[in-house]
Formats: C-alpha cells, structure tokens, sequence
C-alpha cells in the first residue's frame, strides 16, 4: 500500500497489486520460456540443445507448479481461489487463466512422465528397498521400455511438445491480456502486451536455462557444451532484439497515439523509477545483453569467454525481464485516474506481498527443481552432459 | 361499577400516552422501518443526480455514509472534492480525509487570486455497463436486476481486479473483509423505500436519488429538465449518477 506522492489522488486509489503479482508472471515466463528450450530440441529436432533440454523440461515444470502460489499470497481470500475454477465468471479473463495454466501443467507434468519413464523404470528395477518403491509408483506400474513402447512414448511425447508451443504461448500471451484488457490504466491498456509477454517469455526461458545449466554444470566440475551455449546465445540474441524492438514500438505507438493519460503515466514512472526503466530495463536488460550477444555472434573468442559472457548477458536478461515487469505493473498503478498526482510505493519487507515473501516464492521452484534434479537426473553420464 | 378519581387518573396516565404512541405511528408512519409492501427487483431505473452548485462541501454525506455503512479508516464509499480555479487558470484540486470533516480555507491560493471554485461529490456511478463487472473472475461483482452495481462479500475473494477496471477510482478492498467494497447507493435502505444515507444528510439537496421509471418522480422532472452530464462519457460506461453544472476540469 502506498500513499500520495503528489498531486491529486482519488482516497481510495493506492499500488494494490505488489511485488508478488510482479513475480507472478515472472513464473508464467520462466515456465513458458523453458518449456520453449525443452521443444526446440523435441518438436523442432535442434540437436545443438539436446544437453539442456531435460533440465529445461524440469525447470518448466518445477515454475509451473509455483506459478499459482504468487497470486495466492495476493488474495484477500485464498481460500476461495479454488471458486475461480469451480464457479467461474465465465466474462472474466483471470477466471479463464486458470483452465488454461491447469491444462498446461497438465501437460507439462506428463511430457516430464513420458521424457523420463525410462529413466523411472531403469531406477525401479536396479534399486531396492524404498527407493525401488517409490520409483515403481512414479513408474505407475508400467514397467514396459521395449523399443516397441519406447516408440509410441517418443511419439507422444512429440505430440504433447506439439500441443505445448500453442498452450505455452497463450498462456504466457493471456497473462499479457489479463493487463491489457483493463482500459482503465493506460501503462497497461494496449494490444501489444500480450503480444510483449510472449516474447519476453521466450527471452526469460532461454536466459534462465542458460544461467541454470551455468550453475549445474559448475556444481558438478563439467564443462559446458560449446556448441550448446553458443546455440542457445544465438536464441537469446534473435528473441531479445524482437523483444525489444516490440517493447520500443509500443513506447513509440503510445507516445505518438498522444493518449493524456498515458503521457501521464508514463511520465509518472520515469520520474519514479528512472533507474527501473532507464538503468536496468533499457540499459543494462536491454542494450548491454544486446551488445554482448552481438559480439560473441561476430566475433571469435575462447570457449572459456564466450561463456561467461553468454551467462552475464543471460543474468542481465532475466533482470530486464523482471524490470520490465516490475515497471509496468507497479510502474503502471502509480499515476492517478485524475491524471493530477501520483501514489507513492515503499514495498515492505515483512508483509504478505513484500520483499521477503516474494524471494521465498520465488526460490521455491528452484528447490523443486533441485529436488527434481535428484530424482529424475537431466543428465545420464558425463558424456551426454557435455554433449 | 364505581370508579375512584384516583383510579381514573391511574388509567389515563396509561392510556393516554399508549394512545398516543399508537396514533403518531399511524399518522407519521413507522419511522425508518421498512415499508410492508415487498420490493420487486424489477421495474425500476434509480437514478443519482449531484448537483454540484448546491454543494457546499460540509462533509455530511461523508460522514452519514461512513456511520451508515462502516467504511473503514482511510477508505471512503463517497467523498468530496474541491476545485479551486485560480485567476491564472491554475486548477488545485483537493480533498482532505474526503472531505469526512468538511474543509477549511485553501491557504496555497488566496482568495484574491480565485477565478471560480466548487465542491464535486463523488460516488460509484453504478455504470450501466460496468467494467468493474466482467472482470471478476468468480461473480462476485454483479449488476443486479434494478441497475445496481454490487459485490458479494462472502464470495468475493480479494484479488483486486476490478479495483483496478474502475476508471472512476470508486472501489477499494477494504482491510477489514478483505475482500472488494464501494458505494451501494445504501442497497439496504432504497430496496426499503429508504434514501440513500448521504442523500439523507445533504442539507442542501445537492445529492438526490430516486426512481425515474416513474416520470412523475422528482428526481425524473429534475432529470428531464435540467442539463445534466456524467463523468468521463467517452468510456462508454453509461453512468447512472449523473451532474448538474459539472465542470470540463473534473475527472
């Protein structure tokens, strides 16, 4: 909650969606975007991130699992949350929301079954004791990985690949629309946003399995695939410059549409977070990555260089992403509907949405994601994972 | 049978003041006691007329509305705002506590340099389409069948969309329930043939409500025969609260 900053507010007008909706999408992004990683090499056949792309599939489900949790802490009832899937307003973009990131962690969690049943199997039969059992109820009974079966798990898993590319774009695209939609405030109010969402998904999936197999690769003393980081580098260039380039039309669209009420708005952000928008969404998120990636593209350089350098850009893209999140969403409740004065934000640090709760929800996927590491391994041996 | 004075005087002090009770009732009706007659949701077509040069910014419809309706501290279901128009077209807006205390004399312009100043009440504008309505994810804002905007408390669970659809910035998620809260035109009070509580405590007539289905209302001959305007028309909201001598500087 804030108060005035300056000006004229309504009294009742104050930030009421805080940090943890800034996190929210993140999630949705960090899901998204991973699973984007996993299909380029199931869907799309690129062998060059065949290293990345069980992790990626992990990842996908490990912030899938969490991306709902955001929202819970926000809600004034979160007992009720359930009521948005079970007594829906069907006019209601959020209440849709919830069938479609349902069905996509649907499916997300049974291309991670297929992708490693062999893997369930082979466990539950080497193992004993406990072990053996909890593998023989992951493997739900089917024990069958004859060439036979492993072709139709190959096929279906292929086919879930290809039903997740439309399902993780609109997910991450409506997350946009949810924003967009509301009229009433001219940050978010535009056709493009979901459109931005999409793409920044993409941008924050790519950069996070990037910095993600950075840290598991040094956690287990390997050396990165070359061919691998440079791939994926090439992703994160090509999907931050389309991002970007979106992201720059729709300041232009906007600034040109000479909308009152956005000028305001804008104006009102950029005086409040100028190093939000300027410092780290556009310069250090956007133009720095942008100038790195250009490099490692054109130039030559050692293994060891490149990637460092794809990792720091990769760390500077997923800061982008959340400044760009943090600017539109909280950026975008500052200005007032009298277009006279602006709400102030101090975010707390022990509140329900504050600092300290959304870290912790933030770094729940990625204990389930270590946990999920350990039992399902991304990487067999030493030589797959190094490619 | 023989009655003592001291008797008769006995049942006249019981009677008279018996009687007494039971004729004001009949004359003056039950007070602030429903009507009998049941109320039908359909038929009607409420309607809030402000008119803002009546207005003399005392706070009373504040104040009536947060007794009324147990509007938490710092939130407000109705509030008033001042504009101050200085002589060199400088607009200053201002409404302290919304206006729950009234105001007092506007020191950062002195009186010399005012142009024009004025009071706007304001309120949910129960918009015939509402935007505030189709986005909540469980029903809980609703309109109901006689053109009220209103949320379920019970149902409602928080999460603060239609907080921000309202253009008009009427709806805030109160502290106390949790859930979504705004101005229900005193739902409680008008579907018993009751005022709402500001208009009530108005003691200048600034705020009227009434039904305009019926034409011979006076809130309909005030409708149809003084020019009226409403909040940020070009949002195609169709507002029911409509305002008389409304100002182009007023959001």
């Amino acid at each position: 909650m804030g108060e005035m900053l300056f000006g004229f507010v309504f009294p009742n007008e104050r930030v009421y969606w805080e940090i943890v909706i800034v996190i929210y999408p993140f999630m949705v992004f960090a899901t998204t975007g991973s699973f984007f990683v996993s299909t380029l090499y199931r869907l799309f056949g690129k062998e060059s991130l065949k290293p990345v792309a069980n992790l990626a599939l992990l990842a996908s489900l490990a912030f899938a699992a969490f991306a709902g949790l955001p929202h819970l802490f926000h809600l004034g009832h979160p007992e009720g949350a359930f009521r948005i899937m079970f007594t829906p307003s069907t006019t209601s973009a959020m209440s849709t929301f919830g069938y479609i990131y349902g069905f996509y962690l649907g499916l997300v969690l049974l291309e991670v079954w297929f992708v490693f049943r062999p893997q369930i199997v082979e466990f539950a039969k080497a193992a004993a004791g406990a072990k053996r059992t909890f593998y023989s109820i992951l493997a739900l009974g089917v024990k069958d990985i004859t060439e036979a079966s492993s072709l139709i798990d190959r096929r279906i898993i292929k086919f879930l690949a290809f039903l997740g590319v439309p399902t993780a774009c609109i997910l991450s695209g409506y997350v946009g629309f949810l924003f967009g939609s509301l009229e009433a405030m001219p940050l978010w109010s535009s056709p493009l946003i979901p459109v931005t969402f999409l793409l920044s998904a993409v941008v924050c999936g790519v950069g996070l399995i990037e910095v993600l197999y950075f840290v598991v690769m040094k956690a287990k003393g390997r050396r990165m695939d070359a061919r691998c980081v440079r791939s994926m580098s090439v992703y994160l260039w090509s999907f931050l410059v389309l991002s970007g380039v979106l992201q720059l039309l729709n300041l232009l669209h906007s600034t040109y549409g000479s909308r009152p009420d956005w000028r305001f708005a804008f104006q009102t952000l950029n005086n409040e977070f100028p190093f939000m928008l300027t410092g780290l969404q556009l310069i250090a998120g956007l133009v720095v990555p942008f100038v790195l990636l250009s490099a490692l593209l054109l130039l030559r350089m050692k293994d060891g260089l490149r990637h460092a350098l794809t990792v720091i850009s990769s760390v500077l893209v997923l800061a982008h992403v959340f400044a760009f999140l943090w600017n539109l969403i909280i950026g975008g409740q500052l200005a007032s509907r009298t277009l006279r004065g602006a709400v102030n934000f101090h975010p707390e640090f022990f509140g329900k949405e504050g600092i300290l709760i959304s870290a912790i929800i933030l770094l729940c996927p990625l204990i389930f994601l270590f946990v999920l590491t350990k039992i399902l391994p991304p990487f067999k041996d030493k030589a797959e994972a190094a490619g | 049978m023989k009655v003592s004075r001291r008797d008769l005087l006995k049942r006249a002090c019981l009677l008279v003041p018996a009687g007494a009770v039971v004729l004001s009732r009949r004359l003056l009706g039950a007070g602030d006691k429903a009507p009998k007659k049941k109320y039908s949701l359909k038929g009607h077509k409420y309607t809030f007329i402000v008119d803002t040069r009546k207005c003399i910014g005392c706070g009373a419809c504040v104040r009536a509305c947060k007794l009324e309706n147990e509007v938490p501290k710092g939130f407000f279901r109705t509030w008033v705002e001042r504009y101050t128009i200085g002589k060199d077209s400088k607009v200053t807006v201002d409404s302290p506590d919304g206006a729950l205390h009234g105001f007092q004399e506007l020191e950062s312009v002195p009186l010399t340099e005012v142009a024009k100043a004025f009071f706007v009440p304001k309120l949910c504008n129960h918009c015939s389409d509402p935007p505030c309505v189709p986005v909540c994810p469980v029903g809980a804002t609703y309109q109901s069948p006689d053109g009220v905007v209103l949320t379920d408390p019970n149902y409602c669970i928080g999460c603060a969309y239609c907080i921000q659809a309202c253009p008009y910035g009427v709806r805030f998620k109160n502290p106390d329930t949790r859930t979504a809260d705004k101005c229900t035109w005193c739902y409680h009070r008008i579907t018993r043939g009751l005022l709402p509580a500001c208009v009530e405590a108005c003691p200048t007539g600034a705020r009227q409500f009434g039904d305009v289905a019926d034409p011979d209302s006076p809130t309909a001959k005030v409708l149809h025969s003084e020019r009226v305007d409403v909040l940020r028309k070009e949002l195609g909201t169709d507002p029911k609260v409509c305002y008389i001598g409304l100002d182009t500087e007023v959001r």
